[in-house]
């Protein structure tokens, strides 16, 4: 994916702080934010990503979660307070804002 | 230690990879603590029940991984064995379908060999245990030993107390 691309992976290499990523902050589109996402497998490396605020969580996640090599599953974010994102909500409707750090988790539940 | 699945080199090996993020993920945790076990090829992650402040041990069998998943349970943190452990009740959050904590004290996700049918677990519809990646899909999902112990911190968020 390109830069700017929603979904992209602005940081392809893990750990990176290259100029794509500070160009792209502060962002001047208001419908893109822009997010640091860490994955249990690789948390030294969060990566960054750029989304449409009205994206869904669900398909934000799955995104992230491609790029950091997990294949199925149900992923979805959790915030700094560990509160579990909707899936089937926006990213702005579930407070998502410019800049924050989300964690991937799986909301597959037990069976 | 031998294993009929898989060479406990081989499995070290794989431990050694992904052992990193494991404790890396915990460093980040205030009050989750991992340490292995190398020459019994164990994971012990300790930490206290969030809604409680129980303490807790969960212990990983490796051995077999990655042919097979981890053998997860519960132990008592005082004696290191399964009597008398403190067993988390299950709880639920709008987000996420169900709990990996059963009523019958097995972590009872596809992740867990101990579910499974094979293993004395409730599960008799998973297939081999061999076919734990590809178990149960829709369910709980987690494929590396980091992605497990963040499957058990997101239910352990969600639990009210301690199995009576």
């Amino acid at each position: 994916m390109s830069l700017g691309e929603v979904g992209a992976d602005i940081a392809p290499t893990p750990g990176e702080h290259g100029p794509r990523s500070e160009a792209s902050a502060p962002h001047p589109d208001h419908g893109q934010i822009t997010v640091q996402v860490v994955a249990p497998r690789d948390p030294d490396h969060p990566r960054t990503f750029e989304f449409r605020h009205n994206e869904l969580v669900g398909t934000a996640a799955r995104v992230a979660a491609d790029a950091f090599g997990y294949t199925a599953g149900n992923p979805s974010f959790a915030n700094d307070e560990n509160v579990v994102l909707d899936r089937d909500k926006s990213l702005a409707a579930e407070h998502v804002h410019d800049g924050d750090t989300l964690h991937l988790v799986d909301v597959g539940g037990g069976v | 230690m031998g294993c009929d699945v898989i060479p406990t080199v081989i499995t070290r090996a794989v431990v050694a990879e992904e052992l990193p993020a494991v404790l890396a993920w915990a460093a980040r945790r205030p009050g989750w603590t991992v340490e292995f076990d190398d020459p019994a090829l164990r994971l012990d992650v300790k930490t206290n029940h969030p809604a409680t402040g129980t303490p807790l041990l969960i212990q990983a069998d490796l051995e077999g991984y990655r042919a097979v998943a981890p053998g997860w349970r519960f132990l008592n943190p005082g004696t290191g064995e399964a009597a008398g452990a403190p067993f988390p009740q299950p709880g639920f959050r709008p987000a996420i379908r169900g709990s990996i904590f059963h009523g019958n004290r097995v972590i009872c996700a596809p992740w867990n060999r101990l579910a499974y049918q094979e293993n004395h677990g409730p599960h008799g519809d998973w297939g081999a245990l061999t076919n734990w990646t590809d178990a149960a899909a829709g369910y709980t999902k987690a494929d590396t030993l980091a992605d497990m112990v963040s499957q058990i911190d997101l239910h352990l968020a969600a639990s009210p107390g301690i199995m009576p």
